[in-house]
């Protein structure tokens, strides 16, 4: 096992006194010069620009991506890391006053700055997550300590160090460590040196550090989310169902923000069977451009299960299942009203409901909830939007564009380089 | 139809060589016939069921007709009562363990309990697992607690009359509404055990067995050398704990390295409320299906038979019971199929292994999964 100690690396034989000297280590660097965003900017820009896309397609073929998605991931990457929406970004995010005094008064003045040193506890859940929490630990000024996660190929550890190797000014901000998450005493360890602790995952494995970890170090949650969309009856939702088909496919409901639910504004059985098959054939017709392959047995069985217990309950007239010949695509109804997850993978709930059961039935989740897509005629939409906010969504979008960000969007309603920051003042 | 008339399930259970799939094959696909049309006949929920796919007890011909049953997936046992037979004829109401989530809902009659009963007593004969001799128990299973219907308790308290007991401690105690594992209380009582010349049964989860080994092992107490004819029985799967389990190998060694207790002596049993018949593990491991069921592996995508030797469902059909339609059930777990003829313990028929849970899925995504949504709230006292 690899780990990287202030940029430099690091065996596992060499991993203790490592660790002896963390403290001693950090507490030096912090009193370096704020590290400038600019140089952050420029070295992930050039990382970019020299990285093999050829060799990273590779990688992440060989952890199981599909090709199209491969190819959907690096382009995301492109766009989102050039140096006009890096900049757009920290500007947007974290103003124009970074690191620089506001006066108050005569004998006040504040200044947002880093919190100092950030631990993330990465989740193998999205691939390289986990560079892109250190980058943004760094982009805000931080020193980054990372537990890499478990399940990733080696993907973050390998871009760190290419990054290390272009831009050697952020080796004392980066430190990569290859532990288990079983390995409490160690975990404790680093959490000593940390102002906050990221945590990406399961509501498991946030419970689990929460357990832990003292309540003196902020603990910055990035958990699972539960997002939905919402039709309601009307000529519109002939177009947007293919968004809906396209969003499912993209992301295999896979993502934060994908559709677990469709809600349908209906009391009517006959209009919810109706839909649900017009959805299950926009999918058939949609997923033809996004092929995947045959899935693990898990997996399967996940999606198999749900849908066998669906269709023993559609001969008592509770449930119904809309599937595609090849058993690859199902629509579910449940006539009960409840934002349920669904197996992902193309397989989704429709669910009829009266408007005025929507909010309760939300709050019910309101930890959870992030993305709405929202699909209705224009002179119901604000009414609408502010119920799903007032309910705790945070993101009201077209069906389509569900899984679709704009360069410093809020992340679960909180701007992640803010968090990674504070504000000080000082009085004379 | 009264379950005393169901008489092809009698005389399959009169049957004795519990292990003869050949001499009994006629009984049993009599009595599998007989049961798919009991419950069609009183079962109006049931009807439906096979009405859907066309499906009659007609249609039950051979044996190749058995994967053709519709096959109830076991959670619509969680979410509808089931009864085939009227509430006042029910003597057991027996649910599924565990503490999360609905439970499925099973129902006995008479018969059917005192049937179950036969089995189990002529499995455990068969294995040898009656005895004369005083024995001590340690049940790592959940005390008995009025309102508690938990099957393996009644299953757990029943095994104790396998050999006569001088003392039954139970490591789940009841604390108000809340169970809890007193494995300071357990460890106190095997070493009282220990110096006692009975035998000693160990009955329960293989995770909490584990845990208790391992912490004896890590508190740096003594070994025990319990009494050499001592079983360890070991079933339920290892549920919430299924990131320590360990290898069948690994636990057998913990086992006989903290409590002296051999290998051949730790018998893993395969049973779920929703099936009830039980499946000991023999001297090599392995779970034999007995003359009362048929195991059929069910592919994960089509749920077709896979045969032996593929993974998929587990689904058993049997006629067992009368109290409720689970003459062919399909369980959450995944299982395969092996030939047993070439086991080696003097039974020859096939053998299943679960491979783990459909449904528990460390997927790479950061969208709630439903399990998630099942065990929201719970996570004040996960660690």
């Amino acid at each position: 096992m690899e780990h990287l100690f202030r940029g430099k690396e690091i065996q596992d034989h060499e991993l203790h006194h490592a660790l002896s000297l963390l403290k001693d280590t950090v507490n030096t660097d912090l009193l370096l010069e704020p590290l400038d965003s600019a140089v952050v900017v420029h070295a992930i820009v050039k990382l970019l620009d020299q990285m093999d896309y050829d060799y990273l397609k590779d990688q992440l073929l060989s952890i199981g991506v599909f090709d199209w998605k491969a190819d959907e991931l690096i382009t995301t990457i492109r766009t989102a890391m050039t140096k006009e929406a890096l900049e757009t970004k920290i500007s947007r995010e974290l103003g124009s006053d970074f690191n620089r005094w506001t006066v108050i008064d005569d004998v006040t003045k504040e200044r947002r700055q880093p919190l100092g040193v950030l631990m993330h506890i990465g989740a193998g859940n999205v691939i390289a997550l986990s560079v892109l929490s250190v980058l943004e630990g760094c982009l805000s000024g931080n020193i980054n300590v990372l537990k890499l996660p478990s399940y990733e190929g080696g993907i973050s550890l390998m871009l760190l160090k290419e990054l290390l190797r272009i831009e050697p000014r952020l080796a004392p901000y980066i430190y990569v460590f290859d532990i288990r998450s079983t390995d409490i005493e160690t975990l404790r360890t680093l959490s000593e040196v940390a102002d906050a602790i990221i945590v990406w995952g399961s509501d498991e494995a946030i419970a689990g550090i929460r357990q832990i970890i003292p309540p003196t170090i902020q603990l910055i949650e990035w958990g699972h989310r539960l997002s939905f969309a919402y039709f309601t009856l009307g000529n519109h939702y002939q177009n947007e169902l293919e968004g809906l088909a396209k969003e499912i496919c993209i992301s295999n409901q896979l993502n934060c923000s994908s559709p677990q639910t469709v809600f349908l504004e209906t009391t009517n059985i006959e209009t919810v069977k109706a839909f649900s098959k017009e959805l299950l054939d926009k999918l058939i017709y949609v997923a033809q451009d996004y092929a995947i392959d045959e899935l693990d047995i898990p997996v399967q069985g996940e999606i198999t299960w749900t849908k066998e217990n669906v269709r023993t309950e559609s001969v008592l007239g509770q449930r119904y299942l809309y599937e595609s010949d090849d058993q690859r695509i199902c629509v579910m109804v449940d006539l009960k009203p409840k934002l349920k997850s669904s197996p992902k993978y193309r397989n989704i709930w429709v669910v009829p409901i009266r408007r005025n059961e929507l909010l309760p039935l939300l709050r019910e989740h309101k930890g959870h909830l992030q993305t709405a897509g929202l699909e209705c005629d224009d002179g119901q939409r604000d009414a609408l939007t502010q119920l799903l906010f007032a309910a705790g969504v945070n993101r009201v979008t077209t069906c389509e564009q569900m899984s679709t960000t704009y360069v410093g969007e809020p992340h679960d309603g909180k701007s992640t380089l803010v968090q990674y920051t504070r504000k000080v003042s000082m009085r004379r | 139809m009264k379950d005393k008339e169901l008489q092809a399930r009698e005389v399959l259970f009169k049957y004795k060589k519990i292990y003869d799939f050949i001499g009994s094959e006629q009984l049993f696909l009599n009595a599998v016939k007989e049961s798919v049309r009991y419950h069609q006949v009183n079962n109006p929920v049931y009807h439906k069921l096979l009405d859907s796919k066309g499906f009659t007890a007609e249609d039950v011909k051979d044996m190749k007709d058995l994967d053709k049953i519709p096959s109830v997936p076991v959670d619509f046992y969680k979410t509808h009562e089931l009864m085939s037979i009227s509430p006042d004829k029910i003597e057991v109401h027996a649910t599924s363990s565990g503490t999360l989530g609905q439970k499925s809902q099973v129902f006995l009659s008479k018969r059917d309990i005192e049937l179950g009963t036969k089995m189990m007593i002529k499995s455990m004969w068969h294995h040898r697992f009656i005895s004369l001799t005083p024995t001590n128990y340690l049940l790592l299973g959940y005390e008995p607690k009025k309102g508690n219907n938990m099957g393996n308790v009644k299953v757990l308290l029943g095994m104790t009359k396998l050999a006569p007991a001088k003392e039954i401690v139970f490591a789940i105690r009841a604390l108000g509404d809340d169970y809890q594992i007193d494995y300071f209380g357990i460890i106190k009582s095997l070493e009282r055990f220990s110096k006692q010349p009975f035998p000693v049964r160990i009955f329960g989860f293989p995770g909490y067995l584990y845990m208790l080994l391992s912490t004896m092992k890590s508190m740096d107490i003594p070994p025990l050398r319990l009494n050499k004819k001592s079983i360890i029985f070991t079933g339920g799967g290892w549920k919430k704990m299924s990131n320590l389990s360990v290898t069948k190998e690994k636990l057998h060694a913990l086992v006989e390295e903290m409590l002296g207790i051999p290998a051949i002596n730790c018998r893993d049993f395969y049973s779920a409320v929703e099936h009830s018949v039980a499946y000991p593990e023999c001297k090599y491991h392995h779970m034999h299906v007995p003359i009362w069921s048929r195991v059929i592996i069910r592919d994960i995508k089509t749920l077709e038979n896979v045969g032996f030797n593929q993974p998929g469902f587990l689904s058993f059909v049997s006629p067992l019971v009368s109290g409720v339609p689970i003459t062919a059930v399909t369980m959450g777990d995944l299982a395969i199929l092996k030939d047993g003829s070439t086991c080696g313990c003097g039974i020859t028929t096939p053998y299943f292994e679960i491979l783990g849970r459909a449904g528990t899925v460390q997927r790479k995504s950061c969208a709630v999964s439903a399990s998630e949504l099942m065990e929201r709230g719970q996570y004040g006292a996960f660690i």
